[in-house]
């Protein structure tokens, strides 16, 4: 009986006698611990692996490239410190002490083809649960070919599971879901639209990241608020020992980035701003030029950070980005941005707990006019001002915790106007809190095992608490082989509008209110990982993910009705739910003259909405990203993006009608919709090339780069364009008109006096393709001194 | 089998046993009436009698209007009919000296091709002023 008590005891409090043996135990074994940084910068690395050598232990730094190895049983151990372009550090360590303070700055290896350290990666391998995670760092962002320069968006659209809205778009689709469901943040700061017009830029500065974290499903309980996916971007601290600038100038753009040393720490500037409003102007005919808007955007970012002591350091990071989009033919303008601004402090309060805490603001606005004061006027504002914290206890080799808060106070207001008379105003001021644990610990030598909990609260909609569980598990079947599991619930509570018959171009968001449900999702994911030889990697992922509330425009509920109010959200928008699943292969090849990725994604994406099932509108079944790199010698580069996808979904105009509203002496054409998102755009694919040459004119570094965007001039169908002609003969309705026989002064105009330029398929609607990306060569060169 | 061959075969299993089609809605076509009566007085705009078109059909606009088909209205007073308009083919017009009457009910009967259309409507009541101040 009492053996019986004493057993059951045992299994019930298991986890808190091991705990508490690992506080006792790893006190009395050794430990070592400290900061890994890049000897030329200073900067801090992530996701550098340390172990030692003789007993295998170890683990990859974190994010402020901190490590702890602890119950070390030998008195005297070689410490091992590998990261990929860096020399490998190895240093025996006499343990005359119980703890030793050891930070390492690794030196950079001049390799001409990049080699991976075998050892290393398996201890990485070994330790890191990372089911649809992948870590991107500038040296991969820059192996792409890229219209006028890398870009982060671009790359991460190449990994499976990944796609964008449209071809004139870098907003995310991630493994189905929308835009706003992807938590992205910049140094730990929500931004909420990261992109710029037209597909060819996102918001951040690759010379002025220092890696970007995507994590596209079953995140653990350090994020939140969002359903599907997170990209966690750092930026480069900056180098605290000299003075540093780069600068690119390419066709269309230029950006520069300065960096040196300040007090204890370091600053880093980076700054771009696009010039097509300039340079067209001067370069095209003056008839094509007025036909194209002045349209132009600017980046700055900035990071500032100084070290109070060994164990203090406070930093400042700040973001400016706006795009001015301006149409006078049309009185159309577009203002949109994001200002964010950020102060961090970290405290290692001991060696084995690590802080980080963060206040910070950020906002976004669009402003969009249409017909000037007297005509459609939209405004969208949010103010985010937050504090989080975030801690790291690192208990033993074997159990770690993470821990922490967030604190959100909104402000989001969007208002519709037309003419003088409000069309609708949301706005709502709630406050968003979560509080999150989480649990890392590796029962035995085959499990690594990761339970979190989240729990949010959302003032806008009701007091209530919202818990999210999450799980992430890995098996490891030998040192090359795993299979990793994630499963979790989440919740968001400010999301963007969705339309499924006219996809937006512009980012709409607002806070939920009573008269809506929040939106949540479940997620499950399942992968396979094998490590081939060296140089070769493969995953093979598959996931399901439901969601819920998903806030959606019908057309039928037109906001300008006077029936209906327009105080609430369930007033204007209908909640959809919807699922997606899909299965992903990657093979990637690391090392080497020649690296680069495979990737092939078979997703599927539907909602559901008044009792019909449609797919979303962003839904494509197959997609297929070939890229690599081939350095041909020391002074060339070659690069290259082939992507083909099977067709987007989209809803279809299938016939049209004429129409007479009493009263009106007017006929017009009305349109007769097919199913929605029932049809398919053409299969998209498209090839980009590229050309690095890389040389020196005394002591300054240059590359020259040679690109080529859509090289064999793809013309790959962005949307069909309707147009709607007039019922009367007599008035040119598709604008295809003869130029030989009404334009004879070739002022691309018809001549004065003939305003009948009518043929033969006048006087109904037609349908033609549209198409944004011709066959783009760029060139452009880089310095740095 | 190795554990890479077994989730080869499930994955594939998945894709080839998962695979929707929606497909389009198929194109119909179909008669439109336009039509509006106002009480206590005659039919004032024309009624309307046209079919859709498909966008891919050939046509213009002209040729959408529907001229032979029969136009009727009924009410409990009986049925009156919608006459061609001359040289105005699709639109049709009842008698200039018949009157809607308010607070009733009128039906719509179109036959075109073998087919019917109907429509109902009700004209408000007589509205009564009681005074103006």
């Amino acid at each position: 009986m009492r053996k019986k008590f004493w057993m059951t005891f045992w299994q019930r409090n298991k986890l808190i006698f091991m705990l508490w043996s690992g506080l006792l135990w790893g006190q009395s074994s050794h430990q070592i611990y400290g900061f890994i940084t890049d000897s030329n910068s200073g900067e801090v690395l992530i996701g550098a692996n340390v172990f030692i050598k003789e007993t295998g232990q170890g683990m990859a730094t974190d994010i402020n490239g901190y490590y702890v190895l602890s119950e070390i049983e030998l008195n005297e151990a070689t410490l091992v410190v590998s990261y990929v372009g860096y020399k490998r550090f190895e240093q025996v360590i006499d343990f005359d002490i119980t703890s030793i303070n050891l930070d390492i700055a690794l030196e950079i290896e001049a390799v001409e083809f990049f080699e991976v350290d075998v050892t290393a990666e398996e201890i990485e391998r070994l330790n890191k649960i990372e089911p649809s995670r992948i870590s991107l760092s500038p040296r991969m962002l820059k192996s792409q070919p890229a219209l006028a320069e890398p870009d982060l968006f671009r790359t991460i659209q190449s990994l499976p599971g990944v796609l964008t809205t449209s071809e004139f778009s870098t907003g995310l689709v991630i493994r189905g879901g929308n835009t706003d469901q992807n938590l992205i943040l910049l140094d730990g700061i929500t931004v909420y639209n990261p992109s710029h017009l037209g597909g060819v830029f996102s918001n951040f500065i690759v010379d002025a990241v220092k890696e970007a974290e995507l994590i596209k499903g079953g995140y653990n309980a350090e994020y939140g608020g969002r359903l599907s996916a997170v990209l966690d971007i750092r930026s480069r601290e900056g180098n605290r020992n000299e003075f540093k600038g780069k600068t690119s100038v390419s066709l269309l753009s230029a950006h520069t980035t300065l960096e040196g040393p300040f007090l204890n720490g370091a600053w880093l500037f980076s700054g771009r701003r696009t010039y097509f409003d300039l340079l067209l102007p001067k370069v095209l005919p003056a008839e094509t030029a007025e036909l194209i808007p002045p349209y132009y955007f600017y980046d700055i970012q900035g990071h500032v950070f100084t070290d109070l002591n060994e164990k203090d350091r406070i930093s400042f990071s700040f973001y400016n980005g706006i795009d001015d989009f301006l149409f006078n033919d049309f009185d159309l303008s577009a203002l949109w941005g994001n200002r964010t601004g950020s102060l961090a402090y970290r405290r290692v309060f001991n060696e084995k707990l690590i802080g980080n805490f963060l206040f910070a603001n950020s906002q976004f606005f669009t402003n969009f006019s249409l017909g000037g004061n007297a005509g459609l006027n939209s405004d969208n504002k949010i103010q985010d001002a937050s504090f989080s914290a975030n801690l790291s206890f690192f208990l033993n080799q074997d159990i770690n915790f993470f821990f922490g808060g967030q604190l959100k106070k909104l402000d989001i207001s969007y208002i519709n106007t037309f003419g003088d008379s409000t069309d609708f105003d949301l706005s709502t001021n709630p406050n968003e809190a979560a509080v999150y644990t989480k649990i890392k610990w590796k029962p035995n030598l085959k499990f690594i095992l990761e339970p979190g909990l989240r729990l949010n609260t959302y003032s806008g909609h009701s007091q209530s608490i919202y818990p999210d569980f999450r799980l992430g598990m890995k098996y490891i079947i030998d040192d090359s082989r795993f299979i990793n599991l994630a499963i979790g619930n989440y919740h968001q509570f400010i999301e963007t509008f969705q339309d499924d018959y006219n996809p937006n171009i512009l980012d709409n968001w607002v806070g939920i209110d009573d008269s809506v449900e929040p939106a949540k999702s479940t997620q499950f994911v399942l992968g396979y990982e094998q490590f081939i030889g060296r140089d070769y990697k493969l995953q093979i992922e598959g996931y399901y993910k439901d969601i819920s509330n998903m806030l959606t425009f019908e057309e039928t509920r037109a906001s300008t009705d006077g029936r209906v109010s327009d105080e609430k959200l369930s007033d204007i928008l209908s909640l959809a739910n919807g699922y997606a699943y899909g299965l992903e292969v990657f093979g990637q090849k690391t090392a080497g003259r020649l690296s680069g990725w495979v990737a092939y994604t078979w997703s599927v994406s539907r909602k559901q909405m008044n009792q019909m099932e449609y797919f979303t509108n962003w839904d494509r079944s197959h997609v297929l990203n070939v890229v690599g790199t081939y350095q041909t010698t020391k002074k060339w580069e070659l690069n290259w993006k082939w992507t083909f996808q099977s067709g987007q979904a989209f809803t279809p105009i299938n016939g049209y009608f004429l129409e007479n509203l009493p009263g009106d002496p007017e006929l017009s054409y009305r349109t007769i919709p097919g199913a929605r998102n029932g049809g398919r755009y053409p299969v998209y694919h498209r090839l980009d090339l590229g050309a690095v040459r890389h040389f020196k004119i005394r002591n300054t570094k240059f590359d020259l780069f040679i690109q080529i965007i859509n090289t064999y001039n793809r013309k790959n169908v962005f949307r069909y364009i309707y147009q709607l002609g007039n019922v009367y003969n007599g008035v040119d309705d598709d604008g295809d008109w003869d130029v030989k026989k009404h334009d004879i002064n070739k002022n691309g105009r018809p001549d004065f006096g003939e305003p009948n330029v009518d043929e033969s398929d006048e006087g109904r609607i037609q349908r033609s393709p549209l198409n944004i990306f011709p066959i783009i060569p760029s060139i452009g060169i880089s310095f740095e001194l | 089998m190795n554990t890479f061959k077994k989730l080869s075969v499930i994955s594939m299993l998945i894709f080839l046993g998962c695979n929707i089609q929606d497909g389009d809605e198929p194109y119909e076509k179909k008669f439109v009436v336009f039509g509006n009566i106002q009480a206590n007085l005659p039919m004032v705009d024309t009624l309307f009698v046209s079919r859709t078109a498909s966008l891919d059909e050939e046509i213009d606009a002209d040729e959408l209007w529907i001229a032979n088909a029969n136009v009727k209205i009924s009410s409990k007073d009986g049925n009156e009919i919608a006459h061609p308009v001359t040289g105005k083919p699709g639109r049709y017009l009842t008698r200039k000296d018949y009157v809607y009457r308010p607070g009733t009910k009128y039906n719509l009967t179109v036959e075109v091709d073998g087919k019917t259309l109907t429509a109902e409507t009700t004209t408000p009541e007589k509205m009564e002023i009681g005074s103006i101040k």
